[in-house]
């Protein structure tokens, strides 16, 4: 049997130069991993592994392709020479690629521990994640649970009818809520503005709570007057306030550096000017209606005698017997029918005569009530200007009375006027329709009325005039006037200044 | 008596057999234990592989692969040298392009066996483009 021997030869050429292609790309991806973590055994040993083969590609493929050579070009004896050489190389690679690879036992179970580690370590990650996922799941929840409570609450603060303020132990204001700006006029801008006591009226009354809740007392509903900053204006307020600490072991880290970290002040502060004057107005009403049932019953009892009194009076007069008497008798029936007619006053002020209403239109109606008294004022210089709204709309009302109302309120103007030293002497008559109402106001520029008087003016008998002047009954009667239409009557008034008399009708339909 | 021996091996000289020869075929028999060495330590790599379950990869797969193949071609290349000592055949135009190989009588089956180990290339690329594949997976997977 004949065989080739080029074959062979083909193939352990080509073979020799693949192996030692393949020897190099193994050694440089072993390269690459050791790169990627230098202290991980494997690839440390997978280097050392790639180095051996390359060792034994060099020194078999090398020895292999030089030979190949030799005997392409006849060469065979110097190959000859070469050959023990290369053998040798070749068996020393074999033995040094065996013996790294020995190595991989200990290589193997210092692996597998890693192995070990890395799935325990993974399973431990696995159970810290699913962790994380629920307590973030959890925080997540609290904090959409604190974001509505949060919320809700910012919105009791902020839709609150009362005022709502926190102050540090020094009444410093840290927030307001906007009833509060609005009920003192706060304007955080203004140095006036910073503490809560600039508002109260009675500074030491804002220090005697102070006192209070650090004693550790509430503080429900104490009554006092605070001011209004933009208007100036007396506010009747009722204040509760309470102490809290609750920020004292907080973190405050979180916070604002100005946020007080010891003792905070909650007040909440009601607005009762409103109920005041309501309050106000029925204690006059009660004691109008007291002092009117009084009247009435005096004033039934008086009115009798008197007529007796008078008749006799004139009776004497006309017989004409004692003229020495005469001027003692014209006396006595002058008194007694000035006796008489406050008698009719009063009896007109307690009689509940009928009040027959019609339509009429107020503008009318006051130019009707200045004519008549145009001619005392025009003595008087004093001017009148109207400022009559033509868009009112007519209302049904009693008209000598508010005629009566009208004429009332101008001749204490008239009074006013002559007491005060103004040289101005005008009276403003301004009419106006505002929600449903008839807003009238008379407006003086007489003497003003003291602010102790302002709530008295409509008690009955209550005058300010010289003695004989004034009956005290005028206001009353217009008061029980406009209370009998529905309406209200207010009083402004500023000492040597003038007074605006202001009185709202409510506008009942006329109807066909 | 010491220096009297000494000069008595000095002039009297005999065979000491001190060095061992190393002669033609301990060579080949290194080369061939060295083959079985390197089969030896890729089955020792493939059972450790197996025993400590770490071939939970397809790159620990390749690694075994390419073990089995150095382990064949280490027993191909070991059958070849084998039968390269034994008087089975002749080459006619040794050293040359044009050489053939021709059997001895009764010795066809065995040249036939040392002409297919002569190919042993077949297995070592094998072996090698596997322990290429391996590195790349690990590389990969890392």
């Amino acid at each position: 049997m004949c065989l080739s021997l080029i074959p062979i030869w083909l193939i352990d050429f080509i073979g020799s130069v693949f192996t030692l292609i393949l020897a190099f790309l193994c050694l440089s991806k072993a390269i690459f991993l050791y790169q990627k973590d230098k202290t991980n055994v494997v690839w440390i040993y997978f280097l050392w592994i790639a180095f051996g083969m390359l060792i034994f590609a060099l020194s078999r493929g090398i020895g292999h392709i030089v030979r190949d050579i030799l005997i392409l070009f006849n060469k065979k004896d110097v190959w000859l020479k070469l050959r023990p050489y290369s053998g040798t190389f070749n068996t020393i690679a074999f033995i040094l690629v065996a013996s790294i690879t020995l190595f991989f036992e200990r290589i193997g179970v210092i692996y597998q521990n890693i192995i070990k580690d890395k799935l325990e370590l993974e399973k431990k990650n696995k159970q810290i994640s699913e962790f994380n996922k629920k307590l973030e799941n959890l925080v997540q929840t609290k904090i959409k649970e604190l974001e509505i409570s949060e919320k809700k609450y910012r919105r009791i603060v902020e839709l609150s009818n009362d005022a709502i303020i926190f102050t540090d132990i020094n009444g410093y204001i840290l927030e307001i809520n906007e009833i509060g700006k609005n009920m003192f006029g706060y304007d955080k801008n203004l140095d006036n503005n910073k503490f809560l006591f600039d508002f109260f009226e009675i500074k030491q009354k804002f220090f005697e709570i102070k006192q209070n809740l650090l004693r550790g007392k509430n503080i429900r509903n104490i009554e006092t007057t605070v001011i209004n900053k933009k208007t100036n204006n007396k506010l009747y307020v009722l204040i509760s306030c309470v102490k809290d600490s609750i920020y004292k072991d907080m973190d405050y880290t979180c916070y604002d550096k100005s946020f007080p970290k010891d003792i905070l002040f909650y007040f909440f502060i009601k607005d009762i000017t409103q109920r005041k004057e309501v309050e106000s107005q029925l204690l006059r009403a009660d004691k109008l209606a007291s002092i009117g049932e009084l009247a009435s019953g005096i004033a039934h009892e008086l009115n009798n005698p008197i007529g007796i009194i008078l008749g006799y009076v004139q009776l004497i007069r006309k017989q004409k017997q004692n003229f020495c008497l005469d001027k003692d008798l014209e006396i006595i029936e002058k008194h007694a029918k000035s006796c008489k007619f406050i008698i009719d006053s009063l009896l007109k002020f307690s009689r509940k005569t009928k009040t027959i209403k019609q339509p009429a239109n107020i503008n009318n109606l006051i130019k009707e009530s200045i004519c008549l008294v145009k001619y005392i004022l025009d003595k008087e210089k004093i001017q009148i200007n109207l400022y009559l709204d033509k868009n009112i709309r007519d209302t049904l009302m009693d008209i000598s009375k508010i005629q009566q109302v009208i004429i009332n309120v101008l001749m204490n103007s008239y009074d006013a006027i002559l007491k005060s030293n103004i040289a101005t002497k005008e009276i403003k008559i301004t009419t106006k329709e505002n929600k449903n109402k008839i807003i009238i106001e008379i407006k003086d520029t007489g003497c003003g009325i003291e602010e102790k008087y302002l709530n008295k003016i409509f008690d009955p008998f209550f005058t300010t005039k010289e003695v004989g002047k004034g009956t005290g009954l005028g206001l009353s009667i217009s008061y029980g006037i406009i209370k009998e239409h529905n309406g209200e009557v207010k009083v402004k008034s500023e000492l040597g200044k003038g007074t605006v008399f202001t009185i709202m009708l409510p506008i009942q339909e006329v109807t066909q | 008596m010491f220096t009297i021996l000494i000069l008595i091996f000095i002039f009297f000289p005999i065979s000491a057999e001190a060095i061992q020869l190393h002669t033609y075929p301990e060579g080949l028999y290194s080369h061939q234990f060295a083959h079985a060495f390197f089969a030896f330590s890729m089955l020792v790599l493939i059972y450790v592989i197996k025993k400590k379950k770490i071939d939970y990869n397809k790159g620990w797969n390749f690694l075994i692969y390419s073990a089995w193949c150095f382990i064949i071609w280490n027993l191909v290349a070991m059958t070849g040298h084998y039968l390269a000592a034994k008087d089975i055949f002749f080459i006619n135009n040794s050293g040359k392009i044009n050489a053939v190989l021709i059997s001895k009588d009764k010795h066809e089956f065995e040249t036939i066996i040392y002409y297919i180990s002569k190919l042993d290339h077949i297995f070592l690329i094998p072996g090698f483009i596997f322990l290429y594949l391996a590195f790349n997976k690990f590389l990969k997977e890392n």
